[in-house]
Parts: structure tokens; sequence; C-alpha cells
């Protein structure tokens, strides 16, 4: 099973100098737990914010989401892999950097994102599948 | 000089086995289908003979020499007062055991007439009343058990398909039963007290049973749908062969029991595996109070006719 | 009689070929959907109608059958509606062909309906499988779960799909209405596809 094949489509951006107030309202209305972060300028790169970061950065630490912004809690550079790659190769990229989705890249542009949840989802599948066809 | 009055009676109680007890073999299998009502009906018939043939011997010997020592008169009594509560209470669908209305006439026959009954044997008989029902909920559990272990392992539609097989068989096992011990029960007496042969009695005792059943089908299409039927093939088949297994077993130790008590001991059987909590308390108050009065009443009945009969 | 006991379920074995070959049709009828869709293809959206009539032919078959005497009569009702949920699936199928070749989608919409029409596709697929595990005394559970999974995906992309159509302008009533219908039958395909799942677990579960 290739990387492409589970892949969630739907990507959502934000700005990095939106405040996590604006990050967190945008996660609810799209029901999506993670957003890519814009690059500032040529210099910088991509990057992405995640459930876990505000949670643990931001409310943990009682600190107000509306003072905050997102480019300080984002986690850059995007971890990316090819979109033929192995799903057994993504779980093991996975568990090593210890993130919960990844990024599905081709030449610098985002074509999707896998999380544990499509991984999940789509070995499931698999096995129902399994020994009847492809 | 034959007289006719027991011969007649035997006859009367067989058509009402006939038009109460074939639903009891036949309802599961009718009411799924597996065969039509006519052919069932014949095909109840038959086994009835084949089981009376085979087996009916051990009982008759108990009812019919055992208990106590027969003559004409204790026979006539006791079958004709027999008949005619069987076929009152069926008439008000009073839910009666033939086998304990007839012991209940015999033994208050023959105390009346003060011949000696064996005590021995009428207690046997009296256990066996009050365990088999009991066995017969012990054995569905356990087939039950089997079954899942076995049966529900295999792909669905073959399940479907060895279960009509497998209800076909146990309609036939309780066909035979109604035949060995039931139709036993009824023609012991007259034959042990040789008014007619145990052959020509066998096989016109089964046709009238076969009567009773064609005549009055309508009966038992009605019961058909309750009982047993309102199970699903599955539970049904385990209450069914339960029962019958039961009834044949106490049938091989010559002790006469009802089919109807044992079934409802299968089917509570199955209830208790599939752990269904409610015991209907009040249904088996009625039952535990037929199953007291029915004996009861006719020995009394019987009594006092005799020793009524007796001052005059 | 008797021989049909034995050596039969002859006319059952006819029945389980027919529904077979009914869910194969709800299958083609997804993927020749699909394949018209991404082709632009408005003719090919009529073949949908073909199977559709073939659909209603075999699920009378198979009723008829039925009630002639296949099965214990404790199961048939359940047969039966398994069937009909069948049925109403390729009926939606085919009120969404219809649907589409009146109206028309921007690529937004378009590809979210592929993307929809492909899952259908998947799910029929696992469906198929699915009656064929019946049939051999294989676990359904992985099969009925895989189903629920495509059709929360499926439910995910409405949601977004209707939300964004609300902000669509249209120039009538009537177009408005058809590609709302189109939108509503393409995403209930998915719930009948589930709910037939279901009852194949029911029939599966009813004799143990």
């Amino acid at each position: 099973m290739k990387a492409e094949e589970i892949m969630n489509k739907r990507i959502e951006y934000i700005e990095s100098d939106a405040t996590v107030y604006d990050a967190i309202e945008k996660m609810v209305d799209r029901r999506i737990r993670s957003l890519v972060v814009r690059p500032k300028d040529e210099k910088d790169v991509y990057g992405v914010i995640t459930g876990r970061d505000i949670v643990f950065r931001v409310v943990y630490k009682n600190l107000d989401p509306n003072k905050i912004k997102v480019e300080e809690i984002t986690s850059k550079p995007l971890v990316c892999i090819d979109k033929d790659m192995d799903i057994e190769h993504v779980i093991k990229l996975m568990e090593k950097f210890n993130i919960a989705r990844i990024f599905v890249c081709e030449q610098k542009k985002i074509l999707g994102v896998v999380s544990l949840f499509d991984v999940m989802a789509g070995s499931l599948i698999k096995r129902a599948r399994r020994g009847h066809f492809a | 000089m034959i007289n006719p009055i027991p011969i007649i009676a035997c006859g009367l109680i067989a058509l009402s086995i006939g038009s109460n007890d074939t639903s009891n073999a036949l309802g599961i299998c009718v009411g799924c289908e597996i065969i039509r009502f006519r052919k069932a009906l014949f095909l109840f018939g038959f086994f009835v003979l084949i089981g009376i043939t085979m087996q009916g011997g051990r009982v008759m010997r108990t009812v019919g020499k055992e208990i106590l020592e027969i003559n004409l008169y204790i026979v006539s009594i006791s079958l004709l007062v027999s008949a005619i509560l069987v076929i009152v209470s069926n008439w008000w669908r009073l839910p009666v055991s033939t086998h304990q209305v007839i012991i209940g006439s015999l033994t208050g026959s023959g105390m009346a007439f003060g011949v000696s009954i064996n005590l021995d044997s009428l207690l046997k008989i009296l256990l066996s009343w009050a365990i088999s029902p009991f066995g017969a909920l012990l054995l569905s559990i356990i087939l039950y058990r089997i079954m899942e272990k076995t049966l529900s392992k295999l792909p669905f539609f073959q399940i479907e398909r060895i279960l009509k097989v497998l209800l076909l068989i146990s309609s036939v096992l309780i066909a035979y039963n109604t035949g060995a011990n039931e139709l036993a029960t009824v023609l012991g007496p007259i034959i042990h007290s040789g008014l007619i042969d145990q052959g020509w009695a066998s096989l016109m005792g089964s046709l009238f049973v076969l009567f009773g059943a064609v005549l009055l089908s309508h009966r038992v299409i009605e019961t058909i749908g309750k009982g047993i039927t309102a199970l699903d093939p599955y539970s049904g088949f385990a209450a069914q062969f339960g029962a019958g297994a039961c009834v044949f077993l106490f049938t091989s130790l010559g002790m006469p029991v009802s089919t109807t008590y044992c079934i409802i001991g299968g089917i509570s059987g199955v209830g208790i595996s599939k752990g269904i909590g409610t015991v209907r308390i009040d249904l088996i108050k009625k039952i535990a109070l037929s199953w007291l009065l029915t004996p009861l009443f006719s020995f009394l009945i019987c009594f006092i006719i005799i020793k009524g009969f007796g001052m005059i | 009689m008797l021989k049909r006991l034995f050596f039969g379920g002859k006319i059952e074995q006819e029945v389980i070929e027919k529904i077979k070959r009914h869910i194969e049709i709800l299958c083609s009828a997804c993927e020749t959907f699909k394949t018209a869709i991404e082709k632009r293809d408005k003719k090919m959206m009529l073949g949908v109608f073909d199977l559709e009539r073939e659909g209603d032919i075999i699920r009378r078959n198979i009723i008829s059958n039925i009630y002639e005497g296949a099965f214990l009569p404790f199961l048939r009702p359940s047969i039966c509606k398994l069937v009909e949920i069948v049925d109403d699936a390729i009926d939606l199928v085919e009120d969404a062909a219809f649907e589409y070749t009146d109206s028309e989608l921007d690529n937004e919409t378009k590809d979210d309906c592929i993307k929809i029409a492909d899952m259908n596709l998947k799910m029929c697929e696992i469906f198929l499988i699915a009656f064929e595990s019946l049939l051999s005394g294989e676990d359904l559970r992985e099969k009925n779960l895989a189903i629920r999974i495509y059709e929360k995906k499926i439910d995910e992309i409405k949601f977004d799909l209707i939300k964004r159509l609300k902000t669509k302008e249209v120039k009538s009533f009537w177009e408005g209405k058809m590609i709302s219908d189109f939108i509503y039958h393409l995403t209930n395909i998915s719930d009948l596809i589930e709910d037939a799942s279901d009852y194949l677990q029911i029939i599966n579960v009813s004799l143990r």
C-alpha cells in the first residue's frame, strides 16, 4: 500500500503571523487536526501546527491564544515523503520522529497528508480485501 | 365376551392424542416449511406405528402389568373415566397429560377394588414424572452448547441446510416417542388384560392417532406457531431434540412420561443457555398445579365411582 | 421432498447466485458512474439506466424464488430486505446519473464528486467480498468496519461540499434543485451500502 492511496488531499493553510486563536477557530470549523503554516518570506519554509502544539504549548501553560502568534509554536520544516513510499516505511518514519502525521510532497508542492488515522483505516481496508483482490 | 367399552375408550383417547399432541412433533417442521402438512401427517402416523411396535412393549408392561393386577372392571372404568377426562379437558383446552390421567385412574380404580398396588413401581413412575422435564432441560442445554461449538462454526447457508435435516430428524423422534411411550401407556392395560392382541392393538392404535390428527387437523394447525415453533429454528431444534432424547431414555426404562412437559423443559433449557433471565413464574405455577392435580383428580374420580357402585 | 432436502439447496443456490449478480450490478453501476464523470461523458452515464433495469429484473426474480420456498421462513424477511436495500442503492445511482446529465458542475465540485463516486465503488467491492465471506463462513466484521470507514470519509467530503455549494449562485430554482438532488442522491448511496452491510451481519448471526 502506498502513501498516495491513503493520503488525505484536503490541506488547510494558515499565515505565520496569524494568532493561535485563529488557528483554533480554523481547525474547529474545518474539522481538521493540523494546519500548514505558510512561509513568512522567500527564505522561510513551510511548517505545521497541530492540536498537540496548541494544547501542550499554549493551553497547558495557561497562555492567551489571542496573544501568541502561530509562528511561535510552528514545527519546521515539514516532514515530507514521496507519494510512492510504502506504508511500512511511513510508519517507521512517524515512529522515529514521533509525529502523528506526515506530508506527501512532490517537488516543493504539498499533495496531501497521511495521519495515524489514515494509516489505521487503510490497513483495516487492506485486511478486509485480503485474499480477494487488490 | 369381549367388553367393547375399554377398547372404545382407548380409541377415543388415541383420537385425542392425534388431535393434540401431533403439533409437538410436527409444529416446527411444518412451520418452517420443511415438509407439507399432509405429508407430515402421514410421516407422523408411520413413525407412531414404528415407535409402538419397536419399543412400546416396555411402557405397556409397566402400565398394564407392573403397577397393579389388572382385571376387566378396572380396565373398563379407568379407561372410560380417562377418556372422558381427556376429551373434556381438550375441549376446554386445559393442558393435561394422558399419562397422568391414566395412571391416576388405574391407581384409583385398583385401590377402590382392593387389589394390591405395586408402590415401588408407582414411585418410580412418579419420580420419572418429576425428573423428566429437568432431564430434558439438561439435555437441551448440553445440545445447545455442542451446537455452538460445532454447527455455529460452519458457513451460514450450510447451517441452514443442515438444520432442515436435523429438524426433520427430531420431529421423527417425537413421533416415534408418541407411539412408544404415549400410545403404549394407553394400550398397556387392554393388552395385558388379554382383551386384545398386542399387534392388532398397536396397528389400530396408530391408525386412530392418525385419524385424530387428520380429522381435527384444524386444531393441530392452531397450535402450530405456539410452543416450540415460537422459537427460531436453531433453538427449536435444541429444545425439541433434547426433549425427544429424554423421553426416549425414559421409554427405554419403561417409564411413561409426558412429551409436552419435556418440551417445556427443553424450551426452558434453551432459554437458560441464551441467558434469558426472566422465567415465567406464573406459567411454571400453572404447570406445577396441573402436574399435581391431574393424577389426583383422576384417582379420586375413579375411586369414588367404584366405591359408589360398590355401595349400591 | 426428501431429495430436495439432501441434494438440494438447489433453489437456494440459484437465489444465492442471483443475489451475487445483483450486487455485481450495483458495482458496475458505480463504476460506470465514476468513469462517466471523470471523462465528462454524459452518453456513458446512460449505461447506468440499463444496469438499473437489469437489477430490477433480477430483484423480482429473487423475491419470487424466495417465496416459492427457498430458505427457512424465519430467514426470508431479512434476505428480502437485503435485496431491497441493494436495489434502492442502484436506484440512487440511477437518479444521480439522471441529474448529472442535466446539470453543469464546476471543477472543484466535480473533483469531490469523483472522490465520492470512487469511494462508492470501493464500498461496493468490499460489500461483494463481504457477501462472499458469508458464503464461505469467514468473519464479516472487518469488512463491515471497512465499509463504515468509507462511509465516514464520504460524510466528511459531503459536509464540506455542501458548505461550499451554498455560496454558489444558481440561475434558476430548477438548476439549484437539480444540483442539490444530485449531491443528495450521490451521497446517500454510501448510507445504503452501509445499511446493506449491517443487514448482512444480521443475517449472519441469525442462525447461530
